[in-house]
C-alpha cells in the first residue's frame, strides 16, 4: 500500500484526478500549487495554522467513547467529535488553512461553494476573521433546506448568491464558483470545500483535514492502547472521511466510507457515486460520477445536502478501485434512524451527513465478525442546521 | 498544414467567420435549413454538443445547453442528424464538447465523428497538460485539436501550446465565461498583439462579440472571429436571426 506519495506531479491518484479546467484557470491553479508547496514547508505558516486550530477552532476535538451506543451494539465505539469544532463541522479545518494560504498569496476575496451551508459558514467565518471579501454560491434548493446557515453567512458579512439552475444544489454551486473564479482569477481565491475539483485541491483539502485522523490515531492509542478495527465516515465529496482515513491507510485497519443512498438505489434518487457511478470528468477531475449514457451528469438526491453531489473525490475513487477502502451506502431512512439514535442514546444531535455513518453502523453491526469491534466513527458535524428537515418530517408524520 | 489552416491563411477576406450553434437548438430542422441557406457565408461552423455542466459558459449558452438536453440532444443523435444532411459536405465543421461527453468509449466516438466529416474538436475543459497524452489518439482519427490561449496564459506555456495546437488557436479575449460584451476588451487587444508576434498559426478571437464595430476593430489583429452567445440570444428570444447574422458576416468581408 503506497498512498503517501499521491497525487503524482500531474495531480493524479492512479487514473483519477487531473486538471480538466478551462485554460484561463490553469495559471491560477499552477500558482496555487506552487504557493501551497512553499507554505507547506514554512514553519511560521505551520505555527499560525496550529494556533488558529487550537484557539479559534477548538482543537484537538475529543475522541469520545459512546458508551450507550457501544453497549447496544456490542462494540467499542468512539466518536471523533468534529461537531464540537467552532461553526459546527470539520469544514472549518480546511477553511482556516486555505484562508491563511490565500492571505499569503495576497488575495483580497474568497469565493466558495456550499451544499449544507457548513463550508459556506466556515468560509464566511474565516473571511471575517482574516478580512477578506467573501461570496458564497449555494443552490436555491439548499438555501431552502439549510436556511439557518444562509442567515449565519449573511451575519458574518458574506454575500450569498442562490444558484437557480439545474438541480439547484451543490453541483451547480461549484459550477458558479468556478465561473466566478474564471472571471476574477487574479484578486480572488477559490476556497473549495471538499476533496474534489482540479489538482491541487484534492491534495490541499486532504492535507488540511488530516488533522482529524492524526489526532484520532494518537487518541485511540492513548485510550485503548491499540489501533481500531474499523473507521467509518460519511462521504459526500469526501473531506471528513479522507481526513480521518488518511493517517490510517498504511495500517491494518478496515475502513468504510458511507455514501448517500437517498430514497433507495432502485429509485435512482441517490448520491452513491462510487457504488453506482462510472468514471467521468466533472469540476476539473476524473472520478466516479453519476451520469447518463450520453455523459451528462444525472440529478442526485440525499436528505443531507452535504452528501447530495454526483461525484466523489479522486483519491476516494482510487482507494475504492484498489480496494483499500470499502464504500457502502446508507439510505435517507437509515440516516434518520442514526440521527434519532445518537440524539436519544448519547445526547448528541448529529448532522444528517454524519448520521449516515451512525445509521450505517447500527444497520450493519451484524456484518462485522468481531465479537466486540473497536470502531471510530467520524461525527463530522452537529445537527442544529438540520432541525428544520427533521421538524418537517415530524409534521408530515403527525399531520 | 491542416486543411482548415490552409483555408484560414488563404482567405480572401478580412476575417474568417465562425458562427457557433448548439446542436439541436432550437431544433435540428431549423439549424439545418439555416446552415444550408448560409453555407457560403460560414467559413467554419462550430457546433456545440450540449452538456449538463458547461462551466466555461455564461448564462445564454447555459440556458441553451440546458434546453437542448431537455430536447434530447446528444452526441449520438447529432451525428445521426448530420449524416442525413448535406451539412458536412458543404461546410467545414468543428465540434465543441466538454470532455465527459467524449471520455467513455473515446475511440469509438472519434471514429464516428471522423466518419461524418468533422474536421476538429474544441474541448474547453481539456488544457495542454491533459491533452498531451491524447494527441496521438486524435491524430489517429485525423481530428484537429483546437487549443485555447487566454489572457492568463504565460509565455512559456503559450510556446508549448502553439507547438502542439491544431489548425488554429482559439483566442480567449477576456478572463471570464462566454457571453456578449459591448466593447472589445483592451486587455484582449494588447494580448493579441503580443501573441501575434509569437506565431503565424491562425488566431480566432472568441468570447464577447456582438456587433459589427467590434469585428471591424479586429482587422489585421487576428484571423477570424467566433460568434456564439449573440446568435444564441436571438434564438432564445425568438427574434429574426438572418439579418443580424448577415450584418456580422458582412463585417468579416
Ligand atoms: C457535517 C458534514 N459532514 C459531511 C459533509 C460531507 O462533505 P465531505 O464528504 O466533504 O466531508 C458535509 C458537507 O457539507 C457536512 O457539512
Amino acid at each position: 500500500m503506497r498512498t503517501e506519495k499521491l497525487p503524482d506531479e500531474r495531480g493524479y491518484f492512479g487514473e483519477f484526478g487531473g486538471r480538466f479546467v478551462p485554460e484561463t484557470l490553469m495559471e491560477p491553479l499552477l500558482q496555487l500549487e506552487s504557493a501551497y508547496y512553499k507554505i507547506k514547508r514554512d514553519e511560521n505558516f505551520k505555527k499560525e495554522y496550529e494556533y488558529y486550530l487550537r484557539n479559534f477552532v477548538g482543537r484537538p476535538t475529543p475522541l469520545y467513547y459512546a458508551s450507550k451506543l457501544s453497549k447496544k451494539l456490542k462494540a467499542r465505539i468512539y466518536l471523533k467529535r468534529e461537531d464540537l469544532c467552532h461553526t459546527g463541522a470539520h469544514k472549518i479545518n480546511n477553511a482556516v488553512g486555505q484562508a491563511l494560504l490565500a492571505k499569503y498569496m495576497n488575495k483580497k476575496r474568497l469565493i466558495a461553494e456550499t451544499g449544507a451551508g457548513q463550508h459556506g459558514v466556515a468560509t464566511a467565518t474565516v473571511a471575517a476573521l482574516f478580512d477578506f471579501k467573501c461570496t458564497v454560491y449555494m443552490g436555491e434548493e439548499d438555501c431552502k433546506r439549510q436556511e439557518m446557515n444562509v442567515l449565519r453567512m449573511k451575519l458574518l458579512g458574506a454575500e450569498v448568491v442562490p444558484v437557480k439552475v439545474g438541480s439547484r444544489t451543490l453541483k451547480e454551486a461549484i459550477n458558479e464558483a468556478l465561473r466566478d473564479w474564471v472571471s476574477h482569477p487574479e484578486d480572488s481565491y477559490y476556497l473549495l470545500g471538499s476533496v474534489v475539483g482540479p489538482h491541487p485541491y484534492p491534495m490541499i483539502v486532504r492535507d488540511f483535514q488530516r488533522v482529524i485522523g492524526d489526532e484520532a490515531r494518537k487518541q485511540i492509542l492513548e485510550i485503548e492502547g491499540r489501533l481500531p478495527d474499523y473507521l467509518i465516515a460519511s462521504v459526500g465529496g469526501g473531506s471528513n472521511s479522507i481526513g480521518l482515513f488518511y493517517p490510517f491507510l498504511e495500517d491494518n485497519v478496515k475502513i468504510i466510507g458511507v455514501e448517500g443512498g437517498g430514497k433507495g438505489i432502485e429509485t435512482g434518487l441517490h448520491s452513491a457515486s462510487i457504488n453506482f457511478g462510472k468514471v467521468g470528468i466533472l469540476h476539473g477531475a476524473k472520478m466516479y460520477l453519476i451520469q447518463d449514457e450520453n455523459g451528462n451528469v444525472s440529478p442526485t438526491h440525499s436528505v443531507s445536502a452535504g452528501l447530495d453531489y454526483p461525484g466523489v473525490g479522486p483519491e476516494h475513487s482510487y482507494l475504492a478501485k484498489i480496494g483499500r477502502v470499502k464504500y457502502d451506502i446508507a439510505t435517507d431512512d437509515i440516516a434518520i434512524k442514526g440521527f434519532y439514535a445518537l440524539s436519544e442514546l448519547e445526547g448528541i444531535i448529529p448532522a444528517l451527513e454524519s448520521a449516515h455513518a451512525i445509521g450505517y453502523l447500527i444497520e450493519h453491526r451484524d456484518d462485522f465478525p468481531e465479537k466486540e469491534p473497536l470502531i471510530i466513527v467520524n461525527l463530522s458535524g452537529r445537527g442544529d442546521k438540520d432541525l428544520g428537515i427533521i421538524y418537517a418530517l415530524w409534521e408530515g408524520k403527525n399531520g | 498544414m491542416g486543411s482548415l489552416q490552409y483555408k484560414i491563411k488563404n482567405r480572401k477576406k478580412k476575417l474568417v467567420f465562425v458562427p457557433f450553434f448548439v446542436a439541436g437548438f432550437p431544433d435540428f430542422k431549423f439549424l439545418e435549413n439555416f446552415i444550408i441557406k448560409n453555407k457560403d457565408k460560414i467559413d467554419i461552423l462550430e457546433l456545440g454538443i450540449p452538456f449538463s455542466d458547461p462551466v466555461a459558459d455564461g448564462p445564454v449558452l447555459q440556458e441553451i445547453n440546458y434546453r437542448a438536453i431537455l430536447n434530447g440532444v446528444s452526441l449520438e443523435n447529432t451525428l445521426n442528424w448530420l449524416k442525413d444532411t448535406e451539412i458536412p459536405k458543404v461546410v467545414d465543421i468543428v465540434f465543441l464538447l466538454y470532455f465527459n461527453l467524449l471520455y467513455d468509449r473515446l475511440e469509438e466516438k472519434l471514429q464516428k465523428i471522423k466518419d461524418i466529416g468533422v474536421k476538429g474538436l474544441v474541448i474547453p475543459d481539456l488544457p495542454l497538460e491533459e491533452s498531451e497524452a491524447l494527441l496521438p489518439i486524435f491524430d489517429k482519427y485525423g481530428l484537429d485539436l483546437v487549443l485555447f490561449i487566454s489572457p492568463t496564459t504565460r509565455k512559456e506555456r503559450r510556446e508549448k501550446i502553439i507547438k502542439i495546437a491544431g489548425s488554429f488557436l482559439y483566442f480567449v479575449s477576456v478572463k471570464g465565461v462566454t457571453g456578449e460584451r459591448d466593447e472589445l476588451p483592451q486587455e484582449g487587444i494588447n494580448f493579441a498583439r503580443e501573441v501575434r508576434m509569437e506565431t503565424d498559426k491562425p488566431l480566432i478571437w472568441g468570447f464577447g462579440i456582438r456587433n459589427k464595430s467590434q469585428i471591424e476593430n479586429l482587422y489585421g489583429l487576428v484571423d477570424g472571429v467566433i460568434v456564439g452567445s449573440a446568435f444564441g440570444r436571438k434564438l432564445l428570444e425568438g427574434q429574426d436571426l438572418q439579418s443580424y447574422f448577415d450584418e456580422l458576416y458582412e463585417a468579416t468581408l
